[in-house]
């Protein structure tokens, strides 16, 4: 469903993801870890579009998407949850949302994936007036993943949902996140510093390290892996 | 005396928040001062003088003041959509290639776009300032009512050849038509007060209007959210070029509106009728909290009363040379205002961009 | 100017023309050294400095006439000169300690609201203490006979100014306190971490800034003999603006050349469109405009003339050998 080849991407002269080449099928959950500052967020923002690739192919369903503004690559069906949650903090938490389903003119789907989205996430339903600023980390972070699936995705891009956010709750998220999978079908790439949860959940992973695929494998194997049982799960 | 003020501060201070309404939209999408937002208003200013002189609303046929209305509503539609697509088109070549080069290329752009239309203002139309279209409704000297109504004038001559309270008998008809007037004018009862009063009444018309753009559709939605965080924006499918873009149309639309109620109001335009009253505007958008709606309104209004309010206190004071400071009035609210609550009256406090 | 001057020979009329172009040039270079200062080494966005040069002109103009008459002319000018310096920096003071802790284009707007608020209310105000803002001569009186010595002697102050100005900012930027400057441009809260103090910092920038447009300022009421405040307008402070992003931020040498560049220019744009053409200004907008969207950090960047003659000739040695 997204392959990536031998993707580079700079910010400025600096390098930061050396030919990074992942793939991602349908219906998976994949997970990418690696620690502080490896590229894992680089990686999610260049295959939505926000950062481009110096070289390097992206493509998604077939069609090629890297150098597609972030814009059109939502309509296409990937959805981001972005890294610290970054929800607008003065709209209500209704109008987040509601900025979700932004390219989706049909009322009647809007309403049928609000309804999806609140009944996954009953807390977004009950503080729907407050504005997003208001909500708790946690709250916050189901927001954001509420909001990328208002996007109707095919493909949704989680960056850190752990991050920051109480034990209980995290428990509680990465239910609904093996839910939305389970039960809406998305295919997920799961990005987590937190390798314990992340490949208990996922089936594949990857492993990133200064910007460079270093292991990839079924999570079980992974698990087993003395590399990362060193390094991430110690 | 304090009426008198109050309403001389409040029309003022309804066309600062004309003005600031687009800076403070402008300044909350992209963090931009847009100093050529005031020559918006003067290019909106001047659209509708051409727009109502042409229109001949100083040649009004018919007795009755709708033809009149009809003429400023369209004048002003005119001048407020050529304000507005000046300003997209100025967003469009020259603040969006400047967007990512940092805020100090970005700001001296927008000062150089505001120097370049306010010198080809004078260029094109010349630096003097021209008066602003009167209405003028003429009148056969037959259907003079029996008790003039109001000052009667013709072209040829400035002061009246009727005035008001002169009893219409035909022999004086006669004696007009004897000196070759067949046909007088005169001039709407509309005394600078009650020009300033319609100026206060479209701002409250204006304001649950925008109001309702901004808070209720899904472009004003998506407004809010480019204002906040422009990436996660993208995320959502939002194009951020166009809502920039409409956010300058709408910001100038609002402005040219503006400019035509102010030059109507005070007489005449010139070049550099949107420099001054631009750059109070933004102090007046920055006092109530730059990027909030209410805030341009609260803000322009206080700056406006303020600036009439507080000389006339300091001439009863006894100090006759205070009028001359209110010129500099507004710029020492400014920095109060900054040093006490950077974040102005209304404003929220913005979290820090790194 | 008295309609001797009309009878004098061509080649004198050239001279005076010339000396006054120099004069002019040299006067907008220390302007625009004294922005660069604040702007290009300090990185505060001011946009007030015509503010403080009308400051510097109106109080030396001021003193000028308060003065009594008979005291020797250079005494007089020296002190007014000074004077209007003193001024011109207790403008900035004012200003600066206020606003200095402001951000970026909150400064900018608070020092525009100065410059444009200082001139409105003087010239609304009924404080025209020189009357018609008239500068009485000091050094010695005029006539079509000696105007091409007193420009010459204005040429030499104004030279003199220019020089002793660029070797200041040389020795401030090598200086521990330019060192710290410089350090509190590049990042205010690291370098506070450093034990500098940079409000401190910022504001002595800004003062010296201020203090050599206000000298500036003071040269110049006394050479053109009036200050009236249509001459300060914000067009004025375009034009300086205009001479250090053209120069580029924190070049001594670019500035002066764009000074040069600039008038050259002005006077060839504004021979372009006829004799009274006043275009120049649309293009110097337009010139403003393209420079920010093509070269936002000026056409030699922070580099002196030297580092870019430099380069020249090693990029081309490189080449040759290649």
């Amino acid at each position: 469903m997204l392959i990536l080849e031998d993707v580079d991407v700079y910010y400025g002269n600096v390098q930061a993801l050396h030919g990074v080449s992942l793939r991602v099928e349908e219906g998976e959950i994949v997970t990418l870890i690696g620690s502080n500052g490896a590229g894992k967020t680089t990686t999610l923002r260049t295959i939505s579009g926000l950062q481009s690739p110096r070289a390097g192919k992206i493509t998604f369903c077939g069609q090629r998407i890297d150098g597609m503004p972030a814009e059109k690559i939502v309509g296409l069906g990937i959805a981001q949850s972005p890294e610290g949650r970054r929800i607008f903090t003065n709209l209500t938490v209704r109008e987040n949302l509601q900025m979700g389903a932004y390219l989706e003119r049909d009322k009647s789907k809007v309403r049928e994936r609000l309804e999806r989205v609140e009944a996954l996430f009953p807390r977004l339903q009950e503080r729907a007036s407050q504005p997003g600023g208001t909500l708790s980390g946690g709250e916050q972070q189901m927001l954001a993943i509420g909001r990328a699936l208002m996007t109707g995705p095919r493909l949704l891009l989680l960056d850190e949902p752990s991050l920051g956010i109480a034990p209980i709750l995290v428990q509680e998220i990465f239910r609904e996140i093996e839910r939305i999978n389970r039960e809406l079908g998305t295919t997920i790439l799961l990005v987590e510093q937190n390798a314990h949860i992340a490949l208990r959940l996922a089936q594949r992973g990857y492993v990133l390290e200064t910007g460079r695929i270093v292991l990839e494998d079924a999570c079980p194997a992974l698990q087993k892996n003395p590399q990362v049982r060193e390094a991430y799960l110690g | 005396m304090l009426a008198d003020v109050l309403l001389d501060g409040l029309g003022l201070g309804a066309i600062y928040a004309f003005i600031a309404l687009g800076y403070t939209m402008v300044y909350g999408i992209i963090k931009l001062i847009n100093f050529a937002h005031g020559e918006f208003f003067m290019v909106g200013a001047f659209v509708g003088y051409f727009a109502l002189r042409d229109l001949g609303v100083d040649e009004v046929d018919l007795p009755q003041p709708l033809p009149i209305l009809l003429a400023f509503l369209v004048a002003i539609t005119l001048a407020a959509t050529a304000a507005a697509l000046l300003a997209v088109l100025t967003e469009r070549l020259a603040y969006r290639p400047v967007r990512r080069a940092g805020r100090i290329a970005a700001l001296l752009t927008a000062v150089g776009v505001s120097f370049f239309l306010q010198n080809l203002a004078v260029q094109v139309w010349g630096a003097g300032a021209r008066a602003y279209p009167e209405p003028g409704i003429w009148l056969y000297v037959d259907d003079l009512p029996a008790k003039a109504d109001a000052d009667y004038k013709i072209r040829e001559r400035v002061e009246a050849v009727v005035l008001k309270g002169d009893a219409i008998d035909t022999a004086r008809k006669a004696a007009l038509r004897a000196e070759g007037i067949e046909r007088v004018y005169r001039t709407p009862d509309l005394t600078k007060e009650g020009k300033q009063g319609f100026v206060l009444l479209a701002l409250l018309l204006w304001t649950p209007v925008l109001w309702w753009l901004v808070k209720r559709t899904r472009m004003g939605r998506a407004m809010r959210a480019v204002s906040e965080d422009a990436d996660a924006a993208r995320l959502m499918g939002i194009n951020i070029n166009l809502i920039v873009a409409a956010t300058f149309f709408l910001g100038a639309f609002v402005a040219g509106v503006g400019g035509v109620a102010y030059c109507a109001t005070y007489g005449s335009v010139k070049p550099l009728t949107g420099w001054i009253p631009g750059l109070k505007a933004f102090i007046a958008a920055v006092i109530g909290g730059i990027g909030s709606i209410p805030g341009a309104i609260v803000g322009g209004l206080l700056l406006g009363v303020a600036e009439f309010a507080i000389p006339a206190l300091l001439e009863q004071l006894g100090w006759a040379d205070a009028k001359a400071f209110q010129d500099a009035l507004a710029y020492v609210f400014l920095i109060i205002v900054l040093l006490v609550k950077p974040t102005g009256l209304l404003g929220k406090p913005q979290r820090e961009k790194v | 100017m008295d309609a001797g001057v009309l009878q004098l020979p061509l080649a004198i009329k050239l001279d005076l023309w010339l000396t006054d172009q120099v004069i002019l040039v040299g006067l907008f270079a220390l302007l625009a050294l004294s922005l660069n200062l604040i702007n290009g080494w300090g990185r505060m966005f001011s946009l007030g400095h015509h503010g403080f040069y009308f400051l510097g002109a109106y109080g030396a103009a001021w003193l000028t006439a308060a003065l009594p008459t008979g005291l020797p002319g250079a005494l007089v000018f020296v002190t007014t000169c000074l004077f209007g310096m003193l001024v011109a920096t207790a403008g900035g003071l004012l200003i600066g300690v206020p606003c200095l802790r402001l951000r970026g284009d909150y400064l900018a707007i608070a020092t525009l609201g100065f410059g444009e608020g200082v001139r409105l209310v003087i010239s609304n105000a009924d404080v025209r203490v020189p009357p018609g803002f008239t500068v009485p001569r000091v050094l010695f009186e005029v006539n079509s006979s000696n105007l091409l010595m007193y420009r010459l002697l204005f040429l030499g102050i104004v030279i003199l100014l220019v020089v002793g100005v660029v070797l200041l900012i040389r020795n401030y930027v090598r200086s521990s306190a330019g060192r710290a400057m410089l350090a509190v441009a590049q990042d205010e809260r690291a370098a506070g971490l450093l034990g500098i103090n940079p409000t401190g910092s910022k504001v002595l920038v800004f003062l010296m800034g201020s203090a050599i447009a206000g000298l500036a300022g003071a040269v110049y009421a006394h050479y053109s003999g009036s200050v009236a405040p249509k001459d300060f307008e914000f067009v004025l402070m375009v034009t300086i603006f205009l001479i250090v992003v053209l120069g580029g931020l924190g070049s001594i040498s670019g500035c002066i050349l764009a000074a040069f560049l600039l008038r050259a220019t002005e006077r060839g744009l504004g021979m372009v469109g006829g004799v009274v053409s006043e275009w120049w200004q649309v293009e110097f907008a337009l010139i403003l405009i393209l420079l920010m969207i093509f070269r936002p950090n000026g056409i030699f960047g922070p580099r002196e003339l030297t580092d870019v003659i430099r380069d020249w000739r090693q990029r081309r040695r490189a080449g040759s050998k290649a």
